[in-house]
């Protein structure tokens, strides 16, 4: 039976070579989009940790001085300002940060490891972030007055991060690996880490959990600038009005910054918002290229069947082999399907094995492409079996009519 | 008008060959009504097909009107067969989408000339077969009878000098046939049109001219 | 004979209703793709107003430091334009103006939130704005760091419930600026003009600004005459050597050219940053290439539907040759048949493409977007259909034309 297959798909195989490129193309744009959701949802059953209700971020714009900038003169009208923004009963905790989750501005930094390059995002924060945030430290502590004044950066990592740079070794007291600075530049100071948090994701819960470190917003040091925004956890309940309140008394504290104020969870959705949109258009379209596939094979297939039944009908066989080719075209097809599929397997495997997607895990990768080739078996069966069914059923001598 | 010298068509396959056609002469002199016949399977169809320049032999030459074609292409060969050549099959081969006037058009198409022209030429060779009442009706709509009409207002629409019919009556009771055959004498007589005409009707055949006979792919006198 | 070839093709499409149905289905859905695709990019990029001259405006939209170690790209800043965009040969016009921020109000309790835009007068000058009261401001309210402002509809909109504007005051990051003027809505992908208010360059809180190089502010430059732009560009990249870079430590070389905003677009895009060299027909190429891998699967599905029925034209195929159709003739119908589906296709595109521009205009995914159809996307979407049409049409029509015409007439009457 198979060879007989193989050789009737090879005999008609100027035809066949492109249903067998349609499914192959097919599977390639269901593989892309399989994957890319089998990723998402992975990601979003991971920890975000953080929570993002009753938190606002105002975001600080200090004057137009990025280089020459009296940088103390902005980190004491910071200072200020939080000490202002902590006044407020409303305010139940208030940090300074140098970015925040679902915000586009990040901070990431590599260093040379023996197993390889290993990238991980940075933010800096002062004491109080871990509590605006709703943050659980896991090991170790967060930073506090007792840092003020060491020879050392104290930094906070997650355990992801942690398990890439010191393996199954307890990282608190341990020195972050850092590559050594380009030649004229001073010598790096030393990050020691005092704590470990279960996960940060700032890029939201969509992406995939990355190494995240925290470093803290030294007062003591006169290098230091000014924090980037403000994050605030407000009292539950607290109205929308008291922005209003909260705007005044900051332009009160340092006349000529600007301000922002948004809810992070607006922010959130704003965010969401710009990188599931493309997405979902990309989806929309690939559902619809899929649709437009499995109408054309029926297409295809049906005339297939029609016609050969008509042929057979002609030589006058018996309603028998109308089954026979019924099944034999499903098999024709599930052949093919076959073919196309490894020719897929063939092209989509080189991406892990080539290191081209470095983001994707593995298993997500296997099963997107388990899946999409389920997928493609299931729609080209479906999108076969039945208008080959339909084809059989229609009589010989309708068939012959049949101009 | 048209001469076969030594044809040979033998079709193959993956297994077996066949030989359909063997060692055929046949020299068709201008305004002559010539009959084919023998049993089906013969190769009647197939020397016709080769004598329309549809189908090229496998050996042996085929010249028309002295001119030798056998290594003309496609390109040169269609615009032979348009000019020269009219069919008419014994299954009418109409196409179904189009009107009678737009399927008796078909050969005017591939020539340069106003739509006005080719309307009015079809619509003359309709008239001629008696049509001019169905010009608008389609295909579906007609008799048998009418439909092979059609098909010889098709196929003598563009004046070819050589009209080859295969079996144009085998679809039709004997009355139908016979008007049939009453237009191809007429075209004949009085446009002195050559007729090559596939039969196995011995009492058809008798009104021709002159018989060729195959069996078996060969020519049997 | 095209009339004949176009009747005999609407007698097929009208026989076979489904094989029809799927074709145009195809056809119009990834000619709706193009075209939403199209008519978003020419949304952004091509020329409608304010940016009437757009064809001989160039600006500076990005500037970068570049060191052995070190990279600092933002917008350019405003010494930068100050002391080296103005007075170039060939220009009549040029315009600094500030990046748009997000800006702040609490007109009776409720928040608004605007996109505020610092500029000069020659702003108003260069872009053509429509107003629908009062006017701009000029040069000598900028000279004078007037608190004045020119709204756009919405924001007379959520100030003043869409009465009249002009001579009263909003309150908008922490200033009060009296309206002199409102304009209609500017799409916010139009970024060279967009904002909700736009007030003078001399009324930011501190003239910190006027010493930065890098950083907050853009500027456009209008030539006399489209001749002119290759001199400018040439002037204004002689003038960038001479720039004086802070943190010479760190930073070697400033990367400023003029350009239009895609060519910005399609430097930064496709990667090489410090690159002077914007290669626009670089990034045109990509998108070619994305949309022809795009029609490569609608292709593959329309040849396949076509080959699958060419015995079905077998007799028709036959007929036609035995009356002195050549091989090549036959190509000619069945692709003019093809084409003439793909029209068909592709006036359902257009339709529906309408309908879904529509739909995103609507649903607020960009702030202020008009996409709307013109004549210059219908010649895009009517060559994009006749090449769709060609393209998947020419293998087909070859196959059928290969017909053995004794083959095809057998087939279809025994």
């Amino acid at each position: 039976m198979m060879r007989h297959l193989l050789k009737l798909v090879w005999n008609r195989r100027r035809t066949n070579v492109l249903v067998v490129a349609e499914i192959f193309c097919s599977f390639l744009v269901l593989f892309g989009v399989v994957t890319l959701a089998v990723f998402y949802l992975d990601n979003y059953r991971q920890p975000l940790g953080f929570q993002d209700d009753d938190v606002w971020v105002v975001t600080l714009n200090a004057p137009e001085a990025r280089f020459a900038g009296p940088r103390r003169e902005h980190a004491e009208a910071a200072r200020r300002l939080l000490a202002a923004a902590r006044e407020f009963p409303e305010v139940a905790a208030a940090a300074g940060a140098f970015t925040m989750p679902y915000s586009n501005a990040g901070w990431n930094t590599g260093v040379k490891l023996p197993a390889g390059q290993a990238v991980y995002w940075v933010n800096q924060v002062t004491d109080g972030y871990d509590r605006v945030m709703g943050m659980a430290v896991e090991r170790g502590r967060w930073f506090s007055r007792e840092d003020d004044g060491s020879a050392w950066k104290p930094v906070v990592i997650t355990a992801g991060l942690a398990r890439t740079l010191f393996g199954d070794e307890d990282p608190i007291g341990r020195s972050v690996p850092q590559d050594p600075p380009p030649a004229g530049e001073p010598p790096r100071q030393e990050l020691r880490v005092i704590g470990v948090i279960g996960a940060f994701r700032q890029h939201g819960e969509f992406s995939e959990p990355v190494g995240y470190a925290f470093r803290r917003f030294d007062a003591q040091d006169p290098e230091e600038g000014p924090p980037r925004l403000l994050a605030l956890r407000v009292r539950r309940g607290t109205p929308a009005a008291f922005e209003e309140t909260l705007m005044r008394r900051l332009q009160a504290e340092a006349r000529d910054w600007s301000f922002e104020i948004e809810p992070l969870a607006q922010m959130r959705e704003g965010f969401l918002r710009d990188r599931l949109t493309p997405l979902v258009a990309v989806a929309v379209v690939a559902a619809f290229l899929i649709l437009m596939v499995a109408l054309g094979l029926t297409g295809v297939v049906w005339q297939n069947v029609t016609q050969r039944t008509r042929e057979i009908g002609l030589r006058r066989a018996k309603g028998a082999t109308a089954r026979r080719i019924h099944r034999q075209i499903v098999g024709e097809l599930v052949l093919m399907t076959t073919l196309a599929l490894a020719a897929g397997i063939v092209v989509v495997v080189q991406f892990p094995l080539l290191d081209l997607v470095t983001a994707v895990r593995p298993a997500v990768y296997a099963a997107g492409l388990a899946l999409s080739a389920a997928a493609v078996y299931g729609l080209t069966l479906a999108f076969g079996w039945y208008p080959s069914r339909l084809a059989t059923t229609v009589q010989p001598a309708e068939a012959l009519r049949y101009e | 008008m048209i001469r076969l010298s030594d044809i040979e068509k033998v079709y193959r396959t993956e297994k077996i060959e066949t030989v359909a056609l063997a060692n055929v002469n046949l020299d068709v002199a201008a305004g002559e009504f010539v009959s084919i016949m023998g049993p089906s399977g013969c190769g009647k169809s197939t020397l016709l097909h080769v004598m329309g320049l549809l189908d090229a032999p496998t050996r042996g030459t085929v010249a028309l009107d002295g001119r030798v074609v056998d290594s003309f292409d496609d390109r040169r060969l269609a615009p032979l067969r348009n000019k020269e050549i009219g069919f008419i099959f014994q299954t009418f081969h109409l196409i179904p989408d189009l009107s009678v006037v737009d399927n008796v058009e078909i050969p005017l198409l591939y020539r340069r000339m106003s739509n006005a022209e080719r309307r009015q030429l079809a619509l003359t060779a309709l008239n001629r077969v008696g049509l001019a009442s169905r010009v608008h009706h389609f295909p579906g709509q007609l008799s048998g009878g009418q439909q092979q009409r059609v098909a010889i207002a098709r196929a003598i629409v563009g004046r070819p000098r050589l009209l080859l019919a295969d079996e144009p009556t085998g679809n039709l009771d004997s009355q139908m046939g016979d008007e049939i055959m009453a237009i191809l004498r007429e075209l004949n007589e009085q446009e002195k049109t050559t007729i090559v005409m596939v039969t196995h009707d011995p009492r058809l055949a008798e009104e021709t001219d002159r018989t060729v006979r195959l069996f078996d792919g060969r020519q049997v006198n | 004979m095209l009339r004949h070839y176009v009747k005999t093709a609407f007698k097929v499409f009208a026989r076979r209703k489904f094989f029809t149905f799927v074709s145009l289905f195809g056809i119009s859905f990834t000619l709706v793709v193009l075209m939403v695709a199209t008519a978003m990019l020419d949304h952004t990029f091509a020329p409608h107003a304010p940016e009437v001259h757009q064809d001989r405006t160039v600006g500076l939209f990005h500037a970068q430091m570049i060191g052995p170690h070190n990279r600092w790209s933002s917008e350019p800043g405003y010494r930068l334009l100050d002391r080296h965009l103005r007075d170039l040969p060939g220009a009549e016009r040029t315009s600094i103006y500030s990046d748009a921020r997000t800006v702040y109000s609490y007109p009776g309790g409720t928040r608004v939130k605007s996109s505020l835009k610092r500029t000069d007068a020659e702003f108003w000058r260069i872009l053509r704005f429509e107003f629908l009261e009062g006017g701009p401001f000029g040069d000598q309210e900028v000279q004078d760091a007037r608190f004045v402002a020119v709204i756009n509809a919405a924001t007379r909109e959520r100030f003043f419930g869409g009465e009249s504007a002009v001579g009263r005051t909003i309150e908008v990051d922490a200033q009060r600026f009296r309206v002199v003027g409102v304009v209609s809505d500017v799409p916010a992908l139009r970024r060279v003009p967009f904002a909700d208010v736009w007030v003078p360059l001399t009324t930011a809180k501190t003239d910190a600004y006027k010493s930065e190089i890098m950083g907050g502010f853009y500027g456009i430059v209008l030539a006399k005459d489209r001749a002119e732009i290759p001199a400018l560009k040439a002037e204004f990249r002689s003038r960038v050597r001479t720039v004086e870079l802070p943190d010479a430590r760190r930073y070697e070389k400033l990367v400023a050219p003029l350009e239009t905003p895609f060519e910005t677009v399609a430097r930064l895009f496709l990667g090489d940053r410090g690159e002077e060299e914007a290669r626009p027909e670089r990034l045109i190429a990509l998108l070619a290439g994305v949309a022809l891998l795009f029609m490569l699967l609608p292709t593959i599905n329309l040849v396949n539907l076509n080959v699958s029925r060419i015995m079905e034209r077998a007799s028709e195929i036959g007929v036609r040759k035995a009356f002195g159709a050549s091989s090549r003739t036959l190509v000619g119908q069945f692709v003019v048949e093809n084409v003439l589906l793909t029209l068909i296709g592709g006036a359902i595109g257009l339709g529906l493409s309408v309908f879904v521009l529509q739909a995103l205009g609507a649903s607020g995914v960009v702030q202020y977007a008009r996409f709307g159809l013109n004549l210059r996307i219908f010649a895009w979407a009517l060559a994009t259909a006749l090449f769709f049409g060609v393209f998947s049409g020419v293998y087909p029509a070859w196959r059928m034309s290969r017909l053995h015409p004794v083959d095809a007439l057998r087939g279809a009457s025994r």
